[in-house]
């Protein structure tokens, strides 16, 4: 009820230090956008804190105007200190535990639960664990049947070791074919890459901001790092190269019957 | 003239495919690519294609086994040949039905009276 007291609405925008706080908030959460967008060299890991810090700065605001009155009603006597806890603690659950832990989790159950696991027995499941050690990623690689048509194939390290492969693929590509495809997930596993795609998925769903920075030059290397890693394992291009014509030509021919 | 009434709701290809669907009974994509290539240059990507078409169409069913790695599907025709030219026709002659009325009644009657 506190959310639409039309007084609490006035209380807040005629308190000059809770307005100065959440315009503050609201003009870090420009300036990392303008840092993000000019500054393309720094590091991925810099990257991601930034998109989050910038989701937590255009979150804050908004949860500190509705936990305004809010936070009367919760707890017996509300302080300022109490207040703060509670709302930068709302504010951090909303840009980092949404973004970081329960986005993925329940990414990784909608997958399981369209995919069939692969036995241990399995060929391909085999030959990712194999070149999973070879490759420096310690424990059990999960590798996944996606029951879909479409061919494609992706992969998760965050919060599980997950390799998605649609049966699709496996009906139109070589064993090499298939080979080069699961090598270059791997690659992105070691890399945990995924990780960083998931973020700025969220970044880009959360902020509108978001529109004037792009990560195409990351997530480009980071294919072509990926791609160049299976043709090392393979000692060729060729495999690699010819999946993604087939996956190409599939899509297009999908396209056009569509 | 069998083929032909076929090939008034299927293209070519699918009538290939589901010609070799009824003759083999279950297949995989790949398998049924190996049947076609000598005789019709065609890519492995586009079997896949109509063959998802003439799922999604409901004429052929697929199930998923297991294979040497991994999984595959394999499709199989939800009707024999004779089965699916009687379904053709049927919903060819109630569509004709549908859009002329009478007319198409009253031809049917001449037609089969002669």
């Amino acid at each position: 009820m506190a959310l639409f007291c039309t007084e609490c609405t006035y209380q807040f925008f005629y308190d000059p230090v809770k307005v100065g706080v959440a315009s503050l908030s609201l003009l870090l959460a420009v300036v990392i956008i303008v840092f993000l967008r000019y500054r393309q060299q720094m590091d991925v890991k810099w990257k991601m804190t930034l998109m989050y810090a910038h989701i937590f700065f255009l979150v804050f605001p908004f949860v500190f105007f509705f936990m305004f009155k809010g936070c009367e009603s919760l707890f017996a006597t509300c302080n300022a200190t109490m207040q703060l806890i509670v709302v930068v603690g709302l504010a951090l659950a909303i840009s980092i535990g949404v973004g970081l832990i329960v986005g993925p989790m329940l990414f990784v159950i909608s997958a399981r639960a369209r995919s069939i696991k692969a036995t241990k027995e399995d060929e391909w499941y085999l030959f990712t664990q194999k070149y999973a050690g070879i490759q420096g990623v310690h424990g059990d690689v999960e590798l996944r049947y996606v029951q879909e048509i479409e061919p494609k194939a992706f992969s998760l390290s965050w919060p599980n070791r997950i390799i998605f492969v649609s049966i699709g693929l496996l009906d139109v590509l070589s064993d090499k074919e298939v080979e080069a495809v699961l090598l270059h997930e791997l690659y992105h596993i070691s890399s945990r890459s995924s990780v960083f795609k998931s973020v700025q998925w969220y970044f880009r769903v959360t902020s509108p901001l978001a529109l004037f920075v792009t990560f195409e030059d990351d997530l480009n290397c980071e294919e072509k790092e990926a791609d160049a890693f299976a043709a090392t394992m393979q000692g060729t291009t060729g495999y690699i190269i010819s999946s993604k014509e087939k996956i190409n030509a599939f899509l297009a021919e999908n396209i056009n019957v569509r | 003239m069998k083929r032909q009434k076929l090939e008034c709701s299927l293209s070519p290809l699918e009538t290939e495919v589901l010609t070799i669907l009824w003759k083999h009974k279950r297949l995989k994509v790949r398998e049924i690519h190996d049947i076609l290539a000598p005789t019709m240059e065609v890519a492995l990507t586009s079997v896949a294609v109509i063959l998802d078409r003439l799922h999604a169409k409901g004429v052929v069913g697929r199930d998923i086994e297991g294979a040497r790695g991994g999984l595959r599907y394999i499709y199989f025709p939800l009707q024999n040949k004779k089965e699916f030219e009687k379904t053709l026709v049927e919903e060819t002659v109630n569509k004709l039905i549908e859009k002329f009325g009478t007319t198409a009644v009253s031809y049917f009657n001449e037609r089969f009276s002669k």
